[in-house]
């Protein structure tokens, strides 16, 4: 995990799904969104290899992102072969965010998301 | 009306014994009559005798009545030794072509309670008693007799009486009298007594009038007030109808909206919840942005309670793995302690010799042991299951979902009351709440002004009728009252206008007389001093007061004789303006003047008079050879007076002849 990233981001569409969640009041800030994208990401078995970032863009500092190592925890607990969480939570972070924009969009509430990805 | 001397004759008076009779020139062209006498021949005697007979005292005109003692004093002696007891002055004259005889008497000597009486006929009718000095005094009243009858001492003193303010005072009055002011004054009084009489007849006729014209004011006012009251009425009338129509119009709007009232505190309700509403979901939005906030890894608990539970099944097996080799190896230390000889691990008691299946059961177990292999490290999988517990979240979801249906219960509510806001709007539609509680406030208003409007028609309506009943009654009274004379009112207003006038006129008079008097007396003045270059002019003040200036206007001193000279220069004024013409008799006149000034007097002085003037001298003043001399040619009656028998009881008077 030495050479996990440090900062990571999201790509254009994605980043703009988060401002629009944030905007929508469905998240207090950017972070919670995020990481809130990456957990949605791993309740539907999505792996970052699959995941392509197209325009990545920074955002976070990983040290300010995931103080409490919960993000890492939960990356590993659904990936214990991934040796680098922060490289596969970008990805992940990534899809999650620019599915649950999609599926907002069409009318889903985040309740029911939820629901659904934990049943 | 000029006075013209004719007689006197003197009975018994002081030194003239028996009858004494003296004839005045006559006026004209020898108007003069001149009676010398030594020092108390009896000349003041005649002179007193005069003023005796015209005013019934000798001192002085305006003097008192002589006592009983001093009628005696006057008594001549020889007669009342005689026996005689009357003395009398009989001075006969005419005046307005009539003939008067004045008899002056006194009587009673012999009682010593003498008494004096007069007697007056004119054209020989007898006059009462009561009016002879009214009489006299219309003709010579005792205020001028000082201008007309005076002696040398009076002229010495005429000066200062004119320096003394109310010596001033009263020559000012004799003035005024010899100027016939005060007839004028009485012609003045007497308009003013008849613009009172006009004024009281104006007055009583105007009183009709004044009535007449004050009621007709008051009906006239009343009349007025009555219109604007009308007027009042009217405009009361036509507010209070349009008050009326406003007020229904609102009325029907405000029961119209009645029902809108509930609406409108119902919108107030229903806004306040909905702004509470909009609250709870503002913070029920922030709630759910909590949730996600700490449990935002909970949409993975599917997957990490799986990780969950398959790691606790892993500890679960380590557990039993590591009892198991644990029971083991307390098996193999146990039978080891056996064949060793040893104590039990756990109770501590000896243990029994070895037998023979202790070392296969040894063998057994450290073959079982062996194949079991190393412990599991269970502290890995504990570590790894706290890890997992931070990410197992098993209530944020069901919180979530919790919240969010309360939220949307919420806006549910929310919503429903917003239709039921927008339903009362539609409602409500232009009525405004404040704009109906306005309305209400108006009809409340309306209805004010409505009893306002009637206690004001109900005031003013009594006031009319009050009005009208008062108009009623003066026009009854004026029915009743007499029309007006302007006859006396108009007489007054010219009596009125004459009396102002007249007393104006009587001030221009004095004032023109005096100016008249004081150029005459300048002149005069001028004509007797010997030095008429050393004067400039006499001035005589509105007081009649007296100041003698020289030629630069500065007031000049001037000598005894001076002054008498100014004294006769004024009198002389005097005489040619008076009203009244008479005679002028003079006792000792020319006593403190020289021989020059003396002839002055007489030249012209003396015919300037214009009437008769009578002059008692003696040697001294003037000689019978001088008067012939300087005034022989208006010497009418000359007269010496004698002591025959050179008693001085007993003076004559004779006749010394008449010039040409």
């Amino acid at each position: 995990m030495s050479d996990d990233k440090v900062q990571i981001g999201l790509g254009q569409d994605a980043d703009n799904a988060l401002k629009a969640l944030v905007d929508q009041g469905i998240f207090p800030n950017e972070g919670v969104g995020y990481k809130f994208g990456v957990a949605y990401a791993l309740s539907l078995g999505t792996t970052p290899e699959e995941v392509e970032i197209i325009g990545n863009k920074t955002k976070f500092a990983v040290a300010g992102l995931d103080p409490d190592g919960r993000l890492s925890i939960l990356i590993t607990t659904f990936l214990p072969d991934s040796d680098r969480p922060y490289w596969a939570a970008e990805k992940l972070a990534d899809w999650g965010l620019r599915d649950l924009a999609r599926r907002l969009a069409a009318h889903e509430d985040l309740a029911e998301i939820m629901e659904q990805a934990v049943l | 009306m000029s006075l013209e001397l004719i007689s006197l004759t003197l009975r018994n008076f002081g030194p003239y014994y028996g009858e004494s009779h003296l004839e005045f020139a006559a006026p004209g062209e020898h108007p003069l009559t001149l009676v010398y006498g030594e020092n108390t021949l009896g000349k003041t005697q005649m002179f007193n005798a005069l003023r005796w007979s015209l005013y019934g005292t000798w001192n002085g005109a305006r003097g008192a009545q002589p006592t009983a003692t001093e009628l005696e004093n006057r008594f001549n002696r020889r007669a009342h030794r005689e026996g005689e007891d009357e003395m009398s002055v009989t001075l006969r004259f005419s005046a307005n072509g009539k003939n008067y005889d004045l008899h002056r008497s006194a009587s009673g000597f012999a009682t010593g309670a003498a008494r004096q009486a007069a007697d007056l006929r004119i054209d020989s009718d007898a006059i009462a008693a009561n009016r002879i000095p009214a009489e006299i005094g219309n003709l010579l009243h005792p205020q001028i007799a000082d201008f007309f009858l005076f002696d040398g001492e009076l002229l010495e003193r005429f000066f200062e009486r004119l320096r003394t303010t109310d010596q001033r005072r009263e020559i000012r009055n004799s003035i005024d009298r010899v100027l016939g002011v005060p007839a004028l004054q009485r012609a003045y009084d007497d308009i003013a007594e008849m613009t009172t009489t006009a004024g009281l007849a104006a007055a009583k006729s105007m009183k009709a009038g004044n009535e007449r014209t004050r009621v007709q004011a008051e009906y006239k006012r009343l009349s007025s007030n009555s219109i604007s009251i009308q007027k009042d009425l009217t405009g009361l009338h036509a507010s209070l109808g349009r008050v009326k129509l406003d007020l229904a119009t609102k009325s029907e709007e405000l029961r119209s909206v009645d029902a809108l009232k509930e609406d409108a505190k119902q919108l107030e309700h229903l806004e306040a919840r909905l702004a509470d509403l909009k609250k709870d979901d503002e913070a029920g939005k922030i709630a759910l942005q909590g949730l996600l906030t700490d449990g935002w890894f909970s949409v993975a608990l599917k997957g990490v309670s799986a990780a969950l539970t398959r790691t606790k099944t892993e500890l679960e097996d380590a557990q039993a793995q590591r009892e198991v080799h644990d029971a083991l190896q307390l098996k193999v230390r146990t039978l080891e302690a056996r064949i060793h000889g040893g104590s039990c691990e756990a109770c501590g008691q000896v243990l029994p010799p070895p037998d023979a299946t202790v070392y296969a059961d040894l063998e057994t177990t450290r073959s079982e042991l062996a194949a079991l292999g190393n412990a599991v490290d269970m502290l890995s999988i504990i570590e790894r299951e706290r890890q997992l517990q931070k990410v197992f979240d098993d209530r944020t979801v069901k919180l979530y979902r919790e919240r969010v249906n309360s939220l949307h219960r919420a806006r549910l509510g929310r919503t429903e009351t917003q239709r039921e806001i927008d339903d009362i709007n539609v409602r409500l539609a232009e009525h405004s709440a404040p704009a109906i509680r306005s309305l209400a406030a108006v009809v409340e208003s309306l209805k004010q002004q409505l009893e306002d409007h009637g206690n004001k028609i109900e005031l003013r309506s009594l006031d009319f009728q009050g009005v009208q009943a008062d108009l009623a009654k003066l026009a009854t009274k004026l029915g009743r009252l007499p029309s007006v004379d302007p006859k006396p009112a108009a007489l007054s207003a010219f009596y009125g206008y004459l009396a102002d006038a007249f007393d104006n006129s009587i001030q221009e008079y004095r004032n023109s007389v005096r100016e008249a008097v004081q150029a005459d007396v300048t002149d005069q003045f001028k004509r007797l001093i010997r030095d008429p270059q050393a004067y400039g002019e006499v001035k005589i003040g509105a007081d009649f007061d007296m100041q003698l200036l020289d030629p630069h206007g500065r007031e000049r001193q001037t000598s005894e004789g001076g002054r008498q000279l100014l004294a006769l220069a004024f009198i002389g004024a005097l005489k040619r303006v008076a009203v009244r013409g008479g005679p002028v008799i003079l006792d000792s006149p020319l006593g403190r003047l020289d021989k020059e000034h003396r002839s002055n007097v007489l030249r012209t002085w003396i015919p300037q008079l214009g009437s008769q003037a009578s002059l008692f001298v003696q040697s001294g003043e003037l000689t019978e050879q001088e008067a012939a001399s300087i005034v022989g040619d208006i010497v009418g009656a000359e007269y010496r007076l004698v002591r025959p028998d050179r008693d001085p009881e007993n003076v004559v008077i004779e006749r010394i002849g008449r010039a040409s």
